[in-house]
Formats: structure tokens, C-alpha cells, sequence
């Protein structure tokens, strides 16, 4: 083969070589959210409520225990599953139940979880449980929201004030 | 498993046949994928110093200092931090293909099984690397890597999952950021030179750079492309902002939108069932290795070219403990050792000539097929042919599939890897009645064995030792290297031979 073809041709692989970089290093781009999507994010750590009460030991159920073990008071340690449940302008848009890790379940959740929602204005609702409860919920939160295409709102629970929290 | 191993060995010998035409065997970039990869990490590497210099480890300085870089002083930081990033994504390529390619030649089994293992964690290593590369720039892509990255790990089940709560509101820690600083630019370095040595440390005479010209070549592309093509950031990090299209390097950070779409919990069951897949492939099934190379000291003078032309490191010299006058004594590391018969090539006790009609023995040799038995075919061989003209083949298993050859006038004699063949076979094969002599085995440049046909070719040109008896006609040695797909060449090339001796005798 004539060396000048043989160096074309060299050429040609390089710029294939660079091509393949070129063209994967950033392409093809990748929609995390639509343009006009914004994100919901639900995150917090919460320990939910005890399933059971603490009961009073008899002298009978105490003589059955090791000494070292013998407490007034029995309290059993699994908690709640954490229900978390969102409507989005009336519209239940996600219903999610985190269960408390831990070999007796009785740690504390980590709740994470995204979805996504159109930009524009919203009427919020949050409503949570985190007791042994059937009916209701512990706490709710509703707002008027206006998001922005691209916007992060997180949905938290502040563990202190007892209060679930929108930041965006 | 074979019958897609062929395929796509059939594959890889047609693409390397094309760049063998252009580059020439020995450019080839695909004979030299290996150390191509090391150059690139010295790209990466001597880049990343420069960036270092100018890039600031903290959240509020580190997306400034890289738009400087860019920006600002685009002329030196701005290629830099560019090329930084192209040749990590060629890096990728290189190692694909090397994986790819060993693969397909089989070498990944058998003895060779640790280099194969130790590249996977390497790949692991390499992909960190490049993740904790992207996450310093601190833009939405890092910011969405950061987040994506701690929900996968956030799934691993006894691991505290409260790792995203870090990239939620508020501002990232400066301490978090300086561990990601210290994981990209020392710890996982440190992880990858370890295992980079150990993946290289069953092999010997290892080629750390390519070839000048391909050196050259590569980075010349790689600027070009720098300056074409400057890499670029995203948005400044916003934890309040969500990322919307995102310029993804598919090369490093093709799992995040795998954990977007299925969840952690699949991303991690596919990139482990890969990994695991990768790691357990030598033993799909395995080779069923043939006996190791024995020594036999009676028959060794100890000269040590047994240990020079191992291409594994099989062979080392240790002070002779049989009490005879040489000074040293080959010992073997079974474990090392493929059974491919370079060192009974280059031992000068394998010469046909020795030992008269006893029993030939070689100073190292595999038990199952030594020098005798190559002295044997040869002559056997021979005497079977009943053409005028007599041609002896000799060529190695993994290539051209000589034994296709045999006829009234061609005998074949085939070996593990031609690096097997005594020079003084060669003397031996024309004093026995051939007319000529063929040495075959893999295309120039690449071997099987790794160094058979370049030791051979030296060591019948006389620039290495053992050499051929010195009155010997050499017009009457070809050499051809070449794969399976270049049989007919071969075949023609012979016949020519013979047609040329045919009319030599008529005139």
C-alpha cells in the first residue's frame, strides 16, 4: 500500500478513535427531568412510634425472668411502618410505607423517595402515620405551591416540632 | 463458550488484519492495547497535576477554579483539563478492547486465569476513579452523580442509609467534599497502581509504552480533540434545582440512568451479576492445562537463555546445587509456567544433533513433548514424503493450522508455539532430505505465547541466541506469520516455493 494512503488512512482511524470520545464522552444527552418537570423529593429521618405499650410485670411473670434480666416494666422495641401518602391537586400521587430497620424493627427510618411532578401551581397534601393507628393520620400538611420547571422540593419531617416540612 | 470465542476471534483477526495493513504489525494498536492504557494513565496523570494546581478543594471554590480553567486560561488549563478527561474515556476503550481481544484468543484461561481475575477489580478501580473525577467539578452532573451515587449506596442493605441526606438542602459539607478530593486524587490511585502491578506481575518483559509513533499519534488526537472539542461543565451544583438534560460521559456514568429507570436495587444485581460473570468466565469452562516444563540438569550448563525467553517468568536462575561446574541452575515456578515450549526452543541442548541415536534430552523440556519427539516427527516426516521436492513446515497450534499442508511433499510439524523450535532443527530438517524449510506461527507483532515468533525469528537471523550452524544454506528458511484466515496465503506461498524449486532442478 502507497505510504500516503497508509497515512490517510492512519488519520482516518485516529479521528474514528476521537469520534467514538467525542461523541460518548456527552452524547446522547440524557433527560433526568422533561423541561417542564419539577421533582419531589420525600426525605427524612423519623423513629416512629412504638407498636405496643409498656405493660407492668407481674411478681409471676418476674420469677420466670433471670435475675439480672428482672424489670418492673416490659417494652417491647418493633415501631410503626411509616406511611407517607401525597396528593398533588386532589390527586393521590404516591403512597409509600417505609418499615423500620433493625432486627426488631425499632431503628430509625430513613425515608427517601423522588417522584416527579409538572411545574406550575399546585395544591400540596401531605399526610403521614407513624403509629399503630388504623384510621387517620399522626400529621398533615397542605399548600399552595407554585414550583418552577427544574426545582427540587423536598418534603421532610422535622422530628422536634413534630411537624412535616416543604423547602423549595 | 468455544463456538463464540471463535466467532469472535474471527472477528478481532479480521479488524487487527485491516490496521496491520495501515499501521504496519508492529503499530498496531490493537498489539499494544496494554500498554496503551498505561500511557493514557500517564496522560491522565501528568493533566491531572496540572489541574490540581489551579483547582480549588472546597465546594465554594471548586466550579470557579474549573471555569477558570476553562475559560480563562483555556490555552494551557483548558487542554489540560480536556485531555485529563479524553484520555480517561480512551482508557475505557483500550481496556475494552484488551478484554475483548483476550477473550477472543483464549488467553484469559488456564494459567493465565490471575491477569484476567485482577483486571476486573482494575476495571472497578478505574470506573471509581472517573466517577470521583466527575463529582469534583461540583456542577448539576456532579450534584446529580452525588446524589445517584449515595441512593445506590444508601441500598446496600447494614449500611446506615443516610447518605443522600448529605445532598438534600443546604450546602454540602467542605469535609465530605475534601474526602471525595482525597479518594480521586490519592486513595483510589493508590488502589489502581497496586492492582495494576499485580494484574502485570505473572508476566515478564512487560511493554509499558507503545511504540514511539503510536505515542505520538494518540496524543496528537487527543489534543486536537482537546482543542476541537474543550470539555465543559454543567450548571453550578443547586441543591434546590433538579438537573433536567443531562451531558452524560456514557464511558463512566452509563449505571445512573440504570438506577433511574429499575431502582438501586437492580443497577446493583446487573453490575454485580456482570462483575461476577467477568470474574468466574476463566472457569467457563476451564483449559485443562497439559504438564509443565521439566528440568533436566544432567543436560543443562546453566547459560540462563531458558529464563531470558519466558514469557511468564516461569523460569528463574538459582546457584547449582548438583555439584557440576556451571554456576547456576534453572528453577521453574509450575504455577507460571503455560507449557508452550519457548524455553526448550532456546535451550542448546535441544539441538537434533546431539546424542547421536540415543534418546534426545533436552535441559528443559515438557514431559509429554520434548526435543526428541520434535527430533522424531521431523524425521519421520521426512522419510514419509515421496515427492521429488521435500518441504518441511514447522508452525505452532494457535495459528495457521499447518498440518492442512501435509502431502506427497510436505511434511508438518506442529507444537504448542513455534518458539518451541530449536534452531539447529532447522540445519537438521535440510540435512535430512528437505528442500526447504517453512517456520509459521502468529502474525508479526502478535503471538500467542506472547514472545514465540519474535524469539524465533531472532534467533534464526542470528541476533539471539540459539542460533542456526553457520554453514547452513538460509535461502532455503521462509518465514510466514500469519492467523487462521491467512491459510491460503500460505498454501500459495508454498506451492511457489515448490514450483520454484521444481524449475531450479529442470535448469
Amino acid at each position: 500500500m502507497n505510504n500516503i494512503i497508509r497515512y490517510a488512512l492512519q488519520g482516518i482511524a485516529y479521528t474514528v478513535f476521537c469520534l467514538i470520545i467525542y461523541f460518548l464522552s456527552t452524547a446522547p444527552a440524557y433527560n433526568y427531568l422533561e423541561a417542564d418537570q419539577a421533582e419531589i423529593k420525600l426525605a427524612f429521618k423519623h423513629a416512629s412510634q412504638r407498636l405496643h405499650d409498656c405493660t407492668k410485670l407481674t411478681r409471676a411473670d418476674l420469677k420466670k425472668l433471670p435475675p439480672n434480666m428482672r424489670k418492673p416494666k416490659s417494652c417491647p422495641r418493633e415501631r410503626a411502618i411509616v406511611q407517607v401518602i401525597i396528593y398533588l391537586d386532589g390527586k393521590m400521587i404516591s403512597d409509600e410505607k417505609f418499615i423500620p430497620p433493625g432486627l426488631h424493627q425499632d431503628a430509625t427510618v430513613f425515608a427517601y423517595s423522588k417522584l416527579p411532578l409538572p411545574a406550575g401551581d399546585h395544591l400540596l397534601s401531605v399526610n403521614m402515620r407513624d403509629s399503630a393507628r388504623k384510621e387517620g393520620f399522626d400529621y398533615s400538611k397542605k399548600e399552595q405551591l407554585s414550583i418552577n420547571p427544574g426545582q427540587a422540593l423536598i418534603i421532610g419531617f422535622d422530628s422536634v416540632s413534630k411537624e412535616l416540612i416543604f423547602t423549595y | 463458550m468455544e463456538k463464540i470465542r471463535n466467532a469472535s476471534n474471527y472477528a478481532v483477526l479480521a479488524i487487527e488484519q485491516w490496521f496491520n495493513r495501515v499501521f504496519g504489525n508492529n503499530l498496531n494498536p490493537f498489539y499494544h492495547l496494554g500498554s496503551l492504557s498505561f500511557y493514557f494513565f500517564w496522560i491522565i496523570l501528568v493533566s491531572g497535576i496540572y489541574v490540581f494546581v489551579l483547582f480549588e478543594t472546597n465546594v465554594a471554590g471548586a466550579f470557579n477554579s474549573v471555569e477558570y480553567m476553562t475559560n480563562e486560561q483555556w490555552w494551557l488549563a483548558g487542554i489540560m483539563r480536556s485531555l485529563h478527561r479524553y484520555a480517561s474515556d480512551a482508557v475505557i476503550i483500550t481496556i475494552f478492547l484488551h478484554m475483548w481481544r483476550e477473550f477472543s484468543r483464549d488467553r484469559y484461561r488456564g494459567v493465565r486465569w490471575f491477569s484476567w481475575f485482577t483486571g476486573v477489580p482494575t476495571l472497578w478501580m478505574v470506573v471509581m476513579l472517573g466517577i470521583s473525577g466527575y463529582w469534583l467539578v461540583w456542577d448539576m452532573l456532579a450534584q446529580y452523580i452525588a446524589i445517584a451515587t449515595s441512593e445506590l449506596i444508601d441500598w446496600i442493605p447494614m449500611v446506615p442509609g443516610a447518605m443522600v441526606f448529605n445532598f438534600l438542602d443546604g450546602q454540602v459539607s467542605d469535609r465530605f467534599f475534601t474526602l471525595m478530593a482525597f479518594l480521586h486524587l490519592l486513595g483510589l490511585p493508590v488502589g489502581l497502581v497496586f492492582l495494576l502491578w499485580t494484574h502485570v506481575s505473572r508476566i515478564s518483559q512487560i511493554d509499558f509504552y507503545p511504540p514511539r509513533a503510536l505515542a505520538i499519534g494518540s496524543l496528537l488526537a487527543l489534543v486536537i480533540l482537546s482543542l476541537l472539542k474543550p470539555a465543559v461543565s454543567h450548571e453550578a451544583a443547586q441543591l434546590t434545582q433538579s438537573p433536567t438534560i443531562l451531558h452524560l460521559d456514557w464511558f463512566y456514568l452509563n449505571i445512573y440512568p440504570l438506577v433511574d429507570l429499575l431502582g438501586p436495587g437492580i443497577a446493583w444485581a446487573i453490575s454485580t451479576g456482570v462483575t461476577v460473570l467477568l470474574i468466574i468466565l476463566p472457569w467457563l469452562p476451564s483449559r485443562g492445562e497439559k504438564p509443565r516444563a521439566e528440568i533436566n540438569l544432567e543436560h543443562c550448563n546453566g547459560c540462563g537463555q531458558c529464563a531470558k525467553d519466558c514469557p511468564y517468568g516461569a523460569i528463574t536462575m538459582q546457584k547449582r546445587t548438583d555439584g557440576r561446574k556451571y554456576e547456576f541452575e534453572p528453577r521453574m515456578e509450575d504455577s507460571l509456567c503455560t507449557a508452550c515450549g519457548i524455553c526448550t526452543g532456546s535451550c542448546v541442548s535441544s539441538s537434533p544433533f546431539r546424542m547421536g541415536k540415543e534418546t534426545l534430552k533436552s535441559g528443559i523440556e515438557m514431559p509429554w513433548y520434548g526435543a526428541n519427539d520434535l527430533r522424531d516427527k521431523t524425521r519421520d516426516g521426512l522419510a514419509a514424503l515421496s515427492d521429488k521436492s521435500k518441504i518441511i513446515v514447522f508452525g505452532c497450534e494457535n495459528s495457521l493450522g499447518v498440518e492442512r499442508l501435509k502431502d506427497s511433499g510436505t511434511a508438518a510439524v506442529v507444537m504448542p508455539c513455534v518458539g518451541m523450535l530449536p534452531p539447529t532443527l532447522l540445519d537438521y530438517a535440510l540435512k535430512n532430505g528437505a528442500d526447504g524449510v517453512f517456520i509459521t506461527g502468529c502474525r508479526e507483532g502478535d503471538c500467542f505465547q506472547r514472545f514465540g515468533n519474535r524469539w524465533t525469528q531472532a534467533r534464526v537471523s542470528g541476533e539471539r541466541e540459539p542460533h542456526m550452524l553457520k554453514r547452513t544454506a538460509k535461502e532455503k528458511v521462509v518465514v510466514f506469520w500469519g492467523a487462521k484466515s491467512e491459510f491460503n496465503e500460505l498454501r500459495e506461498t508454498v506451492k511457489d516455493y515448490r514450483l520454484g524449486l521444481k524449475e531450479g532442478a529442470e535448469t
